[in-house]
Order: C-alpha cells, then sequence, then structure tokens
C-alpha cells in the first residue's frame, strides 16, 4: 500500500500530521476574556494571532506540500538541497521550530488566555508532535536507490 | 556575535504591552528570538576566542548548516512576530525582529565566505 503510495512512513506521517495541522488551525484555539465583554474563542488566523500563532500551521503545510509534490506530482521537480541543506535536515529544523511553538504557547501565561486553550491547540500542539516524529523516522529511513 | 550580544541586551526592553521578553505575558514564546541569537553568538564566541566548536556533526548537521538552520527560523520567528497585531509595538520587538533577520544574512554570507574559501584554496 505505501510503496503504490510511493511514500516512506516518515513521509505519511508529515503529510497526515501536516493536513491535520492545517484543519486544526480553524478550529478554536484560544478563548480569551477581553477586558468588555464576555470570552471570546480565537483561532490561529484570528486578529492577535495570524503571525506568530500561524507560523506552526504554515512549517507544517511547507513540510506537507514538499512531500505531498515528491511523491505525487512526479513532473514537478523539487530541488534536492535548499542552500545547502537536504531535505531531512530541512524537515528536521522546521518541525523542531513548530514543536517548540507549540510548547511555547503551553507555558505562556496571559491573564488574557485565562479562559483556556482550546480544541485547535490541543490538535496542533499533537499534529507538531507528529511532524517531529516523521521527521526523524524519515532521517532514519534507508534512503531509495536512484 | 554581535548581533546575538544586541539580540541578548534586546530581550530585556519593551517587547509589546510594557513587557520584555522575559515577562510572564511573553516567555517564552518572545524569548526564543533571542536565545536563537545568544546561542549563535555563543557558538561562534567559543570557537573565536576559547577554541572550543561544535562536533563535527550534530545530529546529522555539520556546524555551518546548524547555523544556518537556527539563522533563518529566527528570521523566520522575526517576521512573524512583526506580521502578528500584538497592539503596540515596542523597540524590543522590532529590535528582535531585525536581529533575526540579520542573523539569516550574517549566516548565509558566512556560508558564501566558506563556499569561496573551498573553491580558491
Amino acid at each position: 500500500m505505501l510503496d503504490k503510495l510511493k511514500l516512506s512512513v516518515g513521509n505519511l506521517v508529515i503529510l497526515a500530521a501536516g493536513v491535520v495541522m492545517v484543519l486544526s488551525s480553524l478550529l478554536p484555539f484560544l478563548k480569551a476574556a477581553p477586558v468588555h465583554g464576555g470570552p471570546v474563542s480565537s483561532t490561529v488566523w484570528s486578529n492577535g494571532f495570524l503571525g506568530i500563532a500561524t507560523l506552526p500551521v504554515l512549517l507544517g503545510a511547507v513540510m506537507a506540500g514538499q512531500v505531498g509534490l515528491a511523491a505525487f506530482a512526479t513532473r514537478v521537480k523539487v530541488p534536492e538541497h535548499v542552500l545547502g541543506l537536504a531535505w531531512d535536515q530541512i524537515h528536521l529544523t522546521l518541525a523542531a521550530q513548530a514543536v517548540l511553538l507549540m510548547l511555547s504557547w503551553l507555558a505562556v501565561d496571559r491573564a488574557e488566555f485565562n479562559q483556556g486553550r482550546q480544541l485547535g491547540f490541543w490538535v496542533m500542539l499533537l499534529a507538531a508532535i507528529g511532524l517531529m516524529a516523521g521527521a526523524v523516522l524519515r532521517v532514519r529511513e534507508p534512503q531509495p536507490v536512484s | 556575535m554581535a548581533i546575538g550580544a544586541v539580540m541578548l541586551f534586546a530581550s530585556f526592553l519593551q517587547f509589546a504591552g510594557g513587557a520584555s521578553t522575559w515577562s510572564g505575558a511573553w516567555f517564552p514564546l518572545a524569548t526564543l528570538l533571542p536565545l536563537y541569537g545568544t546561542a549563535m553568538g555563543v557558538k561562534i564566541a567559543l570557537a573565536r576566542f576559547a577554541g572550543i566548536s561544535l562536533p563535527d556533526e550534530v545530529a546529522g548537521f555539520a556546524p555551518e548548516q546548524l547555523e544556518l538552520a537556527v539563522a533563518c527560523m529566527a528570521a523566520v520567528m522575526g517576521l512573524a512576530w512583526v506580521a502578528t497585531d500584538v497592539g503596540d509595538r515596542q523597540i524590543g520587538l522590532w529590535i528582535e525582529a531585525a536581529g533575526g533577520i540579520a542573523l539569516a544574512g550574517a549566516a548565509l554570507s558566512l556560508r558564501r565566505e566558506r563556499r569561496r574559501a573551498r573553491v580558491f584554496g
């Protein structure tokens, strides 16, 4: 099955985690309690979050996009190295950054966020861990013989 | 090294909302950026002044690749902070963002120099 899909286990995990990351970005991320009015749920695309909270989603999308292009769009030539970094290294870098950012969101202690972290946040955290697992698996997998 | 020192110093200045990157409101989300800069500065200072350098390979990265990867992530985070509506962006945020972008520029320039040195012996 995986052979048919031309995907290794590591790449499959990256693709799945990347898709989950993008979809979960549309779910409520944090419930904030503004000074006036009731608590408001925000996604990572909401004002005040768009940017630093959206970054893990963009990193996951780049990772899944590269894997998807390499596996399914055989006519598209993806360069083997970018700025001297191989794709295995780029995946590790992006995944580590995504995990660090999500763990930082977990640790941050702001009064406005006292209403709690929402489903989207927890799914994004799990997806970031999934991206990291996929990147590590990808590095450990034997390289295909060309 | 200079960029790392500036980023560490700026991390104690006001970042946004009258708080520094070390205050509960921003730590550790905004502190990652100065930490990346400081780590790169310390690495270069150790190599330059104490002759201590990283092993030839760390997690599959050569030292110069690691520098470039960290610097590029710092630049991406810097741009993300500029794009984020945090209310009043203060001096610390602007210095951190500029520092992140400057780190990437410095790492790319170092890479070019090393490649040139390799080619011309």
